[in-house]
């Protein structure tokens, strides 16, 4: 059924300039917070156009898969399918350029307040709910996708083993990546209705 | 000099397994910057990880702060650079390569495979950080409470982060931390 996915367009892809690149980038990491993900999606697929929803999920896909930031993987696929790596650097620079420099006001604050027992409380409070946004987000993009009983074993056998067997990410994703991909392709073969 | 290299090594070692993005390799990151290098405690981990989480933009910012804190502004550039640069290498070689594959079956099903262990991963992560932040009844329902503000509304989650920060001031104000 999603055999038919086409792989993007190689000939005549819309103009992006080196300009335009960098702008679109730059409006996704400044306005993406907790993550860009949505944001980048709007700017990629509605404002710019440069992918249609279909092409974009393909290339998030791929994101998702390598390690790294899925963005900033978006970035480089995307700066490279119009100017090569110089097309990559620029989308990259962009989406991390301005929030850097937010960035560095915010910590060079942090240096200054440090020992001020306000700051402290506010951070102490600021870190329960940063705790709390990234479990949020996590249970969000699993509410997302296609889950089957077996993606939800691999993913809660990966939080075992990361909570509570204190497993090394690399460990984790030696043990659990090869297990994953074996299950899914022995249960899809047994079930051998997917195509 | 060796401060500006253990970051660039620390951090390109996780750029190329933080499958899931630097969000899924906290616990690894947290290991690294207090147990193997002593850069600091665990408080001041999660702190900064407050911080970096209070900046727009994708989350290898985490690795950015604690460049800034253990070397300055060469920290924070060799510490992104080493968290960028290796994934985004790979990236470029493999999104060459990969689209004759994407529609492929096979594709498909490694796609299905990894997903749900990278979002375990994340999952993990944000548990060990509320492990490392909360300590009582009223930190953990801020855990709970923007966990729950993040995944029912598409609000911006500074939201969360703001009234949980006024209300650590309260909290310290009315001597409940």
């Amino acid at each position: 059924m999603t055999t038919s996915t086409p792989t993007l367009p190689d000939a005549d892809p819309p103009v992006a300039t080196f300009t335009a690149l960098f702008r679109g980038f730059a409006k996704i990491g400044l306005l993406g917070f907790g993550g860009v993900g949505p944001i980048a999606r709007h700017v990629i697929v509605r404002e710019q156009k440069w992918l249609s929803e279909k092409d974009y999920a393909t290339l998030l896909g791929v994101g998702k898969v390598l390690p790294g930031a899925n963005t900033v993987n978006v970035a480089v696929m995307l700066g490279d399918r119009y100017h090569g790596m110089r097309g990559s650097i620029v989308a990259v620079s962009g989406l991390l350029v301005l929030p850097m420099l937010v960035l560095i006001v915010l910590a060079v604050l942090y240096q200054f307040l440090d020992q001020n027992p306000y700051f402290n409380a506010a951070l102490q409070g600021s870190a329960c709910a940063a705790a709390g946004m990234v479990i949020g987000m996590g249970l969000k993009m699993a509410s997302k996708i296609d889950l089957r009983a077996h993606h939800i074993v691999a993913g809660l056998a990966t939080i075992v083993l990361v909570v509570w067997l204190k497993f090394s990410l690399l460990q984790v994703v030696a043990v659990m990546m090869p297990l994953a991909i074996v299950a899914n392709f022995m249960l899809a073969r047994r079930h051998g209705h997917t195509s | 000099m060796t401060v500006l290299l253990e970051l660039f090594l620390t951090f390109a070692r996780i750029s190329l397994i933080a499958i899931g993005g630097a969000n899924a390799a906290i616990p690894e990151i947290r290991h690294a910057a207090v147990d193997v290098h002593q850069w600091m405690s665990t408080d001041t981990f999660t702190h900064l990880f407050a911080v970096a989480q209070s900046a727009p933009g994708p989350n290898v910012l985490i690795a950015s702060i604690i460049g800034w804190h253990v070397a300055g502004l060469a920290g924070l550039l060799v510490a992104t650079i080493a968290m960028v640069l290796p994934a985004s290498i790979l990236a470029f070689a493999v999104g060459r390569l990969i689209s004759h594959f994407t529609h492929r079956r096979e594709y498909k099903l490694v796609q299905d495979a990894v997903v749900p262990v990278a979002i375990g991963l994340i999952i993990a992560s944000g548990i060990e950080l509320s492990l490392y932040s909360a300590f009582d009844v009223l930190t953990w329902s801020m855990v709970i409470g923007t966990l729950v503000f993040v995944y029912f509304t598409e609000a911006n989650p500074m939201w969360a982060l703001l009234v949980c920060a006024v209300g650590g001031v309260i909290a310290y104000q009315t001597g409940t931390f």
